[in-house]
């Protein structure tokens, strides 16, 4: 029963003053009629600059939002193509003769050549001395007696 | 994408199609799109500001941050409101921090209590706007009482009276039950009939 006499009361006050803004409601006439306030062309000018000013921070950071994963992309190519570097590197030092290990073609192709290199390089005559140290061995030296028979 | 003047009403409001299109564009950045909004509220914006600070050169400042905070944060308005009401929102909250700043108190007024209020009879044929020829004396005497009554009553006066928002978009902008919203009107209009009555008993 008080419930309901709380509604009863809340809706005759809300009636009431619904009744009391109509009855005040020329002043709403007098108030839009008031002066209207117009902004000067630098004051938009002004707005322009800083909207800008505003833009711009925005842009950059949607650019580094695609550029933070490029780069991170990129370094993760320079580490693995220096791993791959290094890892060539040192089959060369270590291991120059053909590996039954290798696995493509590409790879056969280069452990072969190294291997030619290294052959060429080191093979000798006698088995202790490089072949091109072989070739600067002292030659024959003519004689007289060689020279007048020709 | 530029949206012609037959978007504009008569006064100089964006239809509700033109702003949502406006809307989209500027969530893609694009700043034609929201100068044109600017050109649509720009003043409206500006004299509810100048009317709430009280100083034209902060009230500038102070309506330059409310587009740009608008700008920055467009791609946050969910449609819920109508632009206008959210222009508006950001543009009280600003007002409301100025006053902060400045160490105003918002005083308290009555803000229910009707009974306490000398009612005034306005179905007196004075208070017909025909009758109220608005000229700069009478202008600066609405001007005096608007700036006279506290925040909280010249909040709902202006957006109500002047921007015509309705009951339930103020009542949801200032987290307030539509009751409290009509009462802060009518002590508003009251204060402001006060004013005008004692403009007009010493004219008379």
């Amino acid at each position: 029963m008080t419930e309901r006499n709380d509604w009863m009361e809340r809706a005759n006050q809300e009636l009431e003053m619904d009744a009391a803004l109509e009855r005040t409601q020329a002043i709403q006439g007098l108030i839009r009629d008031s002066q209207q306030e117009d902004v000067s062309l630098q004051w938009r000018s002004q707005l322009n600059e800083k909207l800008l000013a505003a833009a711009t921070p925005v842009k950059a950071k949607k650019h580094w939002r695609f550029g933070r994963p490029m780069m991170a992309g990129a370094l993760a190519c320079s580490v693995l193509l220096a791993g791959f570097w290094f890892n060539s590197s040192s089959k060369v030092l270590t291991n120059p003769t053909p590996s039954i290990a290798a696995q493509t073609v590409e790879d056969q192709m280069i452990q072969a050549h190294l291997g030619l290199e290294f052959a060429a390089n080191n093979t000798t005559t006698s088995g202790s001395e490089p072949v091109g140290q072989a070739t600067e061995s002292p030659g024959y030296e003519w004689g007289a007696e060689d020279l007048g028979t020709l | 994408m530029f949206i012609g003047a037959q978007s504009l009403t008569s006064k100089n409001r964006l239809d509700a199609n033109a702003e949502q299109i406006l809307i989209e564009q500027c969530r893609k950045q694009n700043m034609e799109a929201f100068g044109q909004i600017v050109d649509a509220y720009q003043n409206r914006v500006f004299g509810f500001v100048k009317r709430m600070v009280g100083s034209a050169e902060e009230a500038e400042d102070v309506a330059q941050e409310v587009f740009i905070r608008a700008y920055q944060s467009v791609h946050r308005f969910d449609g819920r409101c109508s632009l206008r009401t959210w222009l508006f929102r950001i543009a009280h909250n600003l007002c409301i921090d100025v006053s902060r700043k400045k160490g105003r108190q918002i005083s308290e007024s009555p803000l229910t209590d009707s009974d306490n209020v000398d009612m005034i009879e306005a179905e007196d044929l004075r208070w017909n706007p025909e009758h109220l020829a608005m000229n700069d004396e009478l202008r600066a005497v609405v001007e005096r009482g608007i700036s006279s009554m506290s925040d909280k009553l010249r909040t709902v006066l202006l957006l109500h009276d002047q921007e015509e928002l309705p009951y339930e978009e103020l009542a949801q902008m200032l987290e307030l039950p539509v009751g409290t919203v009509k009462s802060r009107l009518f002590l508003a209009r009251q204060h402001l009939m006060k004013t005008l009555q004692e403009y007009m008993g010493e004219t008379a």
